[in-house]
């Protein structure tokens, strides 16, 4: 995954807020998983329709950070996402 | 009221009760627990969770952070479940769509919707439908069924013991669905012919999260229902869980003027002045709400006249006698007997949960039920 692509939700993914994280579910296969609000507030963006450079812009402006950890969070992030076929890549 | 239930009726309810209780003998994990069988674990996490944000506040300050991180991890299936039942509810209510068969949404399927701030407040087992005739909840049963649409048809006691029928449907090794199709309001002789399905339909609410053709009682009809649901519940044997009641505080707390009028006009009209009364005042006491006084002098005249005396709503003898006398002819009376007494085995084996016991044995354990509780 690069931080050029641009990422879709699948239909079968659903999502929740409870309180500051974010769970979760792949309707596909009845698992799942908890972000952290960090992570919550990437997946916000990303439901949003943001590419990943749009999420790094954001997050940047939101946290203090570094440029280099957000892009490298948000990568990683994005692959693990990816590896769960939480998201697919889009054009 | 158990020292438990107290806590988590205060802590629901907003105020968070005095800290410690007794902590020698409750753990985390019993007052987990005890939530989980209320149906209260999300209503409480998030009163814990907005307690935690509070700092400094006497509240927060009291509550262990292992307590905190219990109802936490808790919250997790609820959200799960909850997330499960509205894409189940989805497509359930399109697959209707398709088949032009309208319903209702009843119970927690509905007020999760909109009468919650968020879906997984209100703890579901099962996605409950009114539907305006038997012959649309056979054909909506048919469907569902069908191969491919994965639902496999359970048994009720009968259908004049219970006027619905149940589809179930294997989500996961440890998570089943089901789905309950009425063509009543009630189960119950008693109450099945309160209100019509037009006249809930004419007063109905949508439910835009679920789709454009999802809808819900509306708030009053919600209100009458929820008590008559309890009021059978009471009848079984069931007592009052902490989600039904707060069901009710928080129709109340919406309630206008407008809302009580005509709550009190319609629960008089239908002869369900006590049931009404009983059930809104059951919930006052867990959540501290006063019934307006004036709501409160009109139930209580009204239900004088009433045939059915609301305070015995836990005699299961008496529930019993009241429905065998409502039902109209001497033929269905002997009918709901028989069903009563000789329901399927099918049915027997899911509410036993004993899947692979013969119906003798099932017989045998519903006579040794019926008998304690004819001699309690």
């Amino acid at each position: 995954m690069n931080l050029s692509d641009k990422v879709t939700i699948p239909a079968q993914v659903m999502a929740r807020v409870v309180g500051d994280e974010t769970v979760i579910l792949d309707l596909a296969n009845g698992t799942y998983y908890g972000l952290d609000p960090v992570g919550a507030r990437i997946w916000q963006l990303l439901a949003e329709g943001q590419s990943l450079v749009q999420v790094c812009q954001a997050m940047l402006a939101e946290y203090d950070v570094t440029r280099e950890d957000i892009e490298r969070d948000v990568a990683a992030l994005g692959q693990a996402l990816l590896d769960k076929n939480l998201v697919s890549i889009g054009t | 009221m158990t020292q438990i239930r107290r806590w988590l009726a205060a802590t629901v309810g907003g105020g968070l009760p005095a800290w410690p209780l007794d902590t020698q003998k409750i753990s985390s994990a019993d007052l987990v627990a005890a939530a989980q069988q209320e149906g209260v674990v999300a209503l409480a996490e998030a009163q814990l969770r907005q307690a935690q944000k509070d700092k400094g506040g006497p509240a927060c300050e009291a509550v262990p952070e292992e307590l905190c991180q219990a109802f936490a991890l808790a919250v997790r299936e609820e959200v799960f479940v909850s997330m499960v039942q509205e894409a189940e509810s989805r497509r359930l209510l399109a697959l209707m769509a398709d088949a032009d068969i309208s319903g209702l949404l009843l119970k927690g399927s509905a007020l999760a919707y909109w009468a919650y701030a968020a879906p997984h407040l209100r703890a579901c087992s099962d996605v409950d439908l009114l539907l305006p005739s038997r012959q649309s909840a056979e054909e909506l049963s048919r469907r569902l069924c069908a191969a491919g649409a994965g639902y496999e048809r359970s048994d009720t006691s009968g259908e004049l013991v219970a006027y619905e029928l149940m589809c179930r449907r294997q989500i996961s090794d440890a998570l089943k669905l089901e789905v309950d199709i009425h063509w009543r309001l009630a189960n119950s002789p008693l109450f099945a012919d309160a209100f019509t399905f037009d006249e809930l339909m004419a007063e109905s609410i949508a439910l835009p999260r679920l789709g454009p053709g999802a809808r819900g009682l509306g708030r009053v009809h919600a209100c009458l229902h929820a008590c008559v649901h309890r009021a059978l519940n009471l009848s079984i044997g069931v007592d009052d869980k902490l989600k039904w009641l707060y069901d009710l505080e928080l129709l109340m707390a919406l309630f206008t003027p407008a809302d009580w009028q005509r709550m009190v006009d319609l629960s008089i009209t239908k002869g369900l002045a006590g049931v009404v009364r009983n059930g809104l005042e059951a919930a006052g006491a867990a959540f501290g709400r006063q019934l307006p006084e004036d709501v409160s002098k009109a139930l209580k005249k009204a239900e004088k006249a009433e045939l059915l005396d609301a305070r015995r709503l836990s005699d299961w003898n008496y529930m019993q006698r009241k429905t065998f006398q409502a039902l109209p002819s001497l033929a269905l009376r002997l009918r709901w007997l028989w069903q009563r007494v000789f329901p399927s085995r099918d049915y027997l084996a899911g509410l036993y949960e004993r899947e692979h016991q013969g119906y003798a044995l099932l017989m045998a354990e519903r006579f040794k039920q019926a008998l304690r509780r004819i001699g309690s």
